[in-house]
């Protein structure tokens, strides 16, 4: 299994190679390539994950050094060097393989329709052929140095796809920002990775489970802090760099510059979710540092409220989705950071794949309608009934409404931080950002499909045009719409005091073995567990109805107006339209201002008073020292001494004179006597 | 095949007479025959490569004759895993420079020549294992260098030459300083860097100088670092190179920042390092602080560029600082990884300025803002795709994107210096120089190659044969070396294990 992996991750990256040389001379400029490797990955994915599924457990590893340096013979900081990498199969992995493999299969489909008659067609597909390869080098992944590696690749993927417009300004500052913003996070993980060194020799995750509970290690200190806790916060920077979470969030929803397939597979359902990931990887550690997870928590609970609450208010569809991406990757962090590992990586997946399909439903409609601003739909719902259709059961899904997936997922993280904060009523604010986020996230979800598809056509133009897509495009939404139900991952409703009657455990089972293998110890009282889910089920039942009735009353029945409502709340309204005005914060103040102005200084500088004075200026010395040896020479010798012994100096002056010709010969001969000279006089 | 090092070096000496001799008039056979005399160390170095024994840390290819006997002074050269690397660089490169300068048509047969000379003395500086033949390479060096910048160069080639030369000249003397002093207080006399290795004279002894007595090794170490530094360049010693870089034609950019460069740190690891192991620890926390700042400062300053070479030149700043990072850390990961970077900073570098030389010499301007304010180029990606495709590589290989070059080496810097306790807040610093360095290369990108077709460059002609020529080589190296470093680790690891061994009391 752990060889399969190797080919899994080969394939799409060879499609990446055929793409990229003889890609546009193909038929159909080789469209067909990255979506049959990638369709091959799938297959050869498909075993792990069903051998999952029936057995409930799968492992492999495979494993080989790729970088040695022999070290000086006594030990010390200078013992021998090695990386090994390899890959490792274990229950998360294929879980994450067969969710990664389906959506990138289904998205590269969904491309051929959306992206055809693009300029640069076959380099779009390379590089999503690149990405996926990426994607799946990270989940295959043993250690985190590859980890790295894949997860940079991935990176700079996202950034040549943002950029595939390439000649819309637009574009290429989102691009350049993506790639900056998650490079400081990026920068993070490296250091993470070189404490991992430091502490413990290797980044393999299961030497790292093994020797991470051992107090020995425990006690090492990094910087002055321990060495845990600083890889742990490093780890969670690049978390919060790659998973958008404030306050490095800012360059998610410019991503949406990039085409919309691109969104969907990067920027919802894959990349971003890598930080997650990252985070449940390494959990072991993060729990062991102590007090990273409640910085984690904090970080994911706020982000998931105040990215809701910017999406509020958005009018371009592919925004709102966008901050909806970052209020839900929050809530995979809060999870995580709560203790609740299953549910977040649960949610990771679920996410996945409705948010995916969210995502691919809106590209539909604005290939269809050709504008991303919901003020110009409205109505859609007859002329495109598929695309409808799937994105009303994705919405539902997100929107936590029981009997879908994203209900399943969100109604355990909520339970699991309710009963954190029962456990520690210090953090009674966690669940109160968790659960007004659930009402936040079925308003705005519900008042995108009631702006886009009921009511009448605001634009009669574009709303004429509309049309519902071919097959490549229907098949992908359908397929991540079926995936939406909660059945998929659990019981028919989700709700589990009803689904122990028709149970699908194959999720939990598979978690609980993920969790055996990575020596996690549940914390807390199974009571207080118990009666904090049962109470978290009802507050988000509340919750996401009154979300959904709420905004049903404003957007689809204008009970309540909403230009009213925009009016009375004003400023609020201006600041949320205005993202909390985090970029003009960012790139008007501290780069333009501070960074740009400070580099402008520097380069000044190093011209004028490195170079200039203090290297230039010995010139002018040299100068000025000629200057007074030939006054010295033309008033006192030659003046005061007119005979004799003044001829002699006279001689001796044009000699100096002579040295500052400025003639490389003559320096280069100078040196040589002088060392001639030398040694002559060593001798 | 004892001989091959003194093949390497004085075959382009050879070819340099060889040219002289040449009729007038005929450039072609000019260029012709110097690809030869430069091809021939290539192949030789690739023989070398071949033969090298990776296991072996020390000596190997050694040929030791008397040359000055009352002096002590032999010619005596050979290679170990610090050197063979950039042996190889160096023939690598001038053949690729003699290729990429098939264009330069003003005194062809004079700028060969020079060329050729360049390269005996660049060979020998990597094989020389007495001071004083080193010191006399290192000098050789210095005079085609500035006629290649003075006579060949942009618009103020005499003075970015004559700067280049006094500077250079005045870290040689330095050196000069350095090296007769410590023949004079080895005990028996040697310039022999090996046994001047062995002998540790001059731990514990002082000098006395204008009524101070100094620690004879400490201001042996400084003297020399100085000369070094100023060839690395470490900050604040780094003005000469914008400057050069600038003014000097494409190829010689491209030697001076791919190989000359890396003669001061190889000078500093074969020097200060294994003659004044004492010294160079005590200087550690020195030259760490100076890797940061080379990182830090040569970023920010690229940032404010807007001619595309000096953005390239001050990267090199910026890269050269991972080196002394790496060499400072005194760990395996750390100098291994300076080793590397040296030689990855060499490739991808060299590509930086043989592409910056290609659109120079369309375009006729290097400016990404021009300094009117309006800008320079814009969307060119889309008339240029291959010479844009050729720059995603170089870019990202300096910008030390996984599965090319130089991550490997910073990687390997970065992990190694943090290893070493003492330097863990430095290396936190200095891996700021990660992000600055995707921005300002990002930033060129954007502003250069896309956007909105200037349409004064809508016209441009793609790459040519020739270029690409010059260019696959490096390309195809900084991929392989990317995602397997060990073809290059494998040749110098062992030896700085042994290198090592003198640092083992942190």
């Amino acid at each position: 299994m752990a060889q399969q992996c190797l080919y899994i991750v080969l394939l799409p990256f060879l499609a990446f190679l055929v793409q990229v040389s003889i890609g546009k001379k193909l038929p159909r400029h080789g469209d067909f390539v990255p979506v049959l490797a990638i369709f091959g990955s799938f297959l050869l994915a498909m075993p792990i994950f069903m051998e999952l599924v029936s057995k409930g457990e799968v492992h492999d590893t495979l494993r080989f050094t790729w970088m040695s340096m022999p070290g000086a013979e006594a030990a010390g900081i200078n013992k021998s060097f090695q990386i090994v990498i390899g890959t490792l199969v274990n229950n998360l992995t294929a879980i994450m393989l067969g969710m990664v493999t389906l959506c990138a299969f289904l998205i590269h489909l969904f491309s051929t329709g959306y992206m055809h008659g693009e300029d640069r067609y076959h380099l779009f597909f390379a590089y999503i052929a690149l990405f996926s390869a990426g994607m799946l080098g990270l989940v295959v992944s043993d250690n985190l140095f590859t980890f790295f590696i894949f997860w940079e690749v991935m990176g700079v993927c996202s950034y040549s796809l943002i950029g595939f417009y390439y000649k819309k300004p637009s574009a290429n500052a989102a691009s350049i920002k993506a790639f900056m913003t998650t490079r400081i996070g990026d920068t993070c993980f490296l250091l993470g990775i070189a404490g991992l060194f430091y502490v413990f020799g290797t980044t393999n995750f299961l030497e790292l489970y093994k020797l991470i509970p051992n107090p020995e290690y425990h006690n090492v200190t990094l910087l002055g802090m321990p060495a845990y806790a600083f890889i742990g916060f490093m780890l969670m920077m690049a978390t919060i760099g790659k998973s958008a979470q404030l306050p490095l969030h800012i360059w998610l929803p410019d991503a949406m510059e990039g085409p919309t397939p691109v969104s969907a597979l990067i920027h919802a359902a894959t990349m971003v979710a890598a930080g997650v990931f990252l985070l449940i990887r390494m959990f072991p550690l993060l729990q062991a540092a102590e007090v990273v997870l409640p910085v984690v928590a904090y970080v994911g609970g706020i982000t998931a409220f105040f990215a809701a609450t910017i999406a509020l208010v958005q009018v371009d569809i592919k925004k709102v989705l966008a901050y909806s991406t970052i209020s839900q990757l929050g809530y995979m962090v809060l999870g995580v950071g709560v203790g609740a590992f299953a549910p977040g990586f649960m949610h990771l997946v679920t996410h996945a794949c409705f948010k995916a399909c969210l995502f691919l439903a809106s590209g539909s409609v604005i290939h269809s309608v050709h504008t991303q601003d919901m003020r110009e739909m409205g109505g859609l719902k007859s002329k495109m009934p598929v695309t409808f259709a799937t994105m009303l059961i994705a919405t539902l899904a997100i929107s936590g409404v029981p009997g879908f997936s994203g209900f399943v997922s969100k109604d355990r993280i909520l339970g699991g931080v309710l009963a954190y904060s029962m456990e520690n009523p210090a953090h009674f604010i966690l669940p109160i950002l968790g659960f007004a986020t659930a009402g936040l996230t079925a308003f705005y979800m519900f008042r995108l499909m009631f702006l886009t598809f009921f009511g009448h056509a605001r634009d009669e133009h574009k709303h004429h045009h509309a049309h519902e897509q071919p097959l490549p495009m229907i098949i992908p939404l359908i397929v991540l719409a079926g995936l939406s139900f909660a059945i998929v991952f659990a019981g028919p409703t989700g709700i589990e005091s009803i689904d122990h009657i028709m149970p699908t455990k194959w999720f939990d089972v598979a978690l609980e073995g993920a969790q055996h293998e990575m020596g996690i110890v549940e914390h807390g009282n199974p009571e207080i567990h118990h009666h904090a889910h049962e109470q978290a089920l009802i507050i988000s039942l509340i919750v996401a109805f009154t979300g959904i009735f709420l905004s049903a009353i404003t957007y689809l029945k204008r009970i309540i107006n909403p230009d009213l409502v925009k009016k009375l709340t004003g400023p609020l309204h201006y600041i949320l339209f205005n993202k909390y005005f985090f970029d003009e914060f960012y790139i008007g103040v501290l780069i333009k201002k501070v960074f740009l102005s400070f580099n402008r200084f520097l380069a000044a500088f190093d011209d004028m008073v490195v170079d200039r004075i203090f290297v230039d200026g010995w010139k002018d010395i040299t100068m000025a020292i000629k200057a007074v040896i030939a006054k010295f020479d033309d008033l006192i010798v030659d003046r005061v001494f007119v005979d004799g012994p003044g001829h002699l100096a006279a001689v001796g002056g044009w000699t100096i004179r002579q040295l500052q010709t400025g003639k490389v010969q003559q320096y280069l001969i100078i040196t040589i006597s002088m060392l001639a000279l030398a040694l002559y006089f060593v001798r | 095949m004892s001989c091959i090092l003194t093949l390497m070096t004085f075959i382009p000496l050879v070819g340099m007479i060889t040219i002289l001799a040449l009729p007038k008039n005929n450039d072609n056979l000019v260029r012709w025959t110097a690809s030869v005399f430069t091809a021939i160390p290539l192949a030789l170095a690739v023989w070398l490569y071949m033969n090298f024994d990776t296991a072996n840390p020390g000596l190997q290819f050694v040929q030791q004759v008397d040359w000055i006997k009352a002096y002590n002074i032999q010619y005596y050269v050979g290679i170990d895993g610090l050197s063979v690397p950039m042996v190889l660089l160096t023939a690598l490169l001038s053949f690729l420079c003699v290729v990429a300068s098939w264009g330069i048509d003003k005194g062809v047969k004079g700028y060969y020549a020079m060329f050729l000379f360049l390269e005996t003395g660049m060979i020998g500086v990597f094989c020389a294992l007495d001071f004083f033949l080193f010191f006399v390479y290192w000098e050789i060096m210095l005079l085609p260098m500035y006629f290649l910048i003075g006579i060949w160069g942009g618009k103020n080639k005499v003075y970015a030459a004559i700067k280049f030369f006094l500077y250079t000249l005045f870290g040689s003397v330095l050196m000069l300083l350095v090296m007769l002093a410590m023949y004079i207080y080895s005990e028996p006399h040697t310039f022999n860097l090996i046994e001047l290795a062995k002998m540790h004279a001059f731990v514990g002894k002082e000098l006395v100088l204008f009524g101070w007595a100094i620690p004879m090794d400490k201001l042996f170490w400084v003297g020399l670092f100085i000369g070094f530094a100023i060839k690395v360049p470490i900050w604040p010693f780094h003005t000469w190179l914008p400057w050069a870089h600038v003014e000097a034609p494409t190829a010689v950019s491209v030697i001076l920042a791919g190989v000359l460069l890396k003669m001061g740190t190889y000078g500093i690891l074969r020097m200060n390092y294994s003659i004044l192991p004492d010294a160079t620890m005590w200087a550690s926390n020195f030259m760490m602080i100076l890797g940061v700042i080379n990182v830090i400062y040569g970023a920010c300053c690229a940032m404010a560029q807007k001619d595309l070479k000096k953005l390239v030149a001050y990267s090199s700043v910026s890269h050269m600082g991972y080196v002394i990072m790496g060499m400072a850390s005194f760990t395996t990961a750390g100098v291994n990884g300076a080793v590397l970077q040296m030689f990855n900073h060499g490739t991808s570098t060299a590509m930086m300025f043989l592409l910056v030389g290609v659109l120079y010499d369309r375009a006729h301007h290097r400016w990404i803002v021009k300094p009117d304010g309006s800008r320079g180029f814009g969307g060119i990606a889309s008339t240029v795709p291959v010479y844009t495709g050729y720059m995603v590589i170089a870019l990202f290989a300096s910008l030390g994107l996984p599965g090319l070059s130089g991550f490997i080496s910073e990687a390997l810097v970065f992990l190694g210096a943090f290893s070493n306790p003492r330097f863990q807040v430095y290396v936190v610093i200095g891996s700021i120089g990660i992000v600055l360095g995707a921005g300002y290369l990002l930033w060129m990108f954007m502003r250069v190659f896309l956007g909105p077709l200037n349409e004064e460059y809508a016209n441009l002609e793609d790459m040519t044969w020739r270029e690409k020529f010059t260019l696959i080589p490096l390309a195809i190296l900084v991929i392989v070396l990317g995602v397997y470093p060990m073809p290059v680790l494998n040749l110098m690891s062992s030896t700085i294990a042994q290198l090592l061994t003198l640092f083992n009391k942190v």
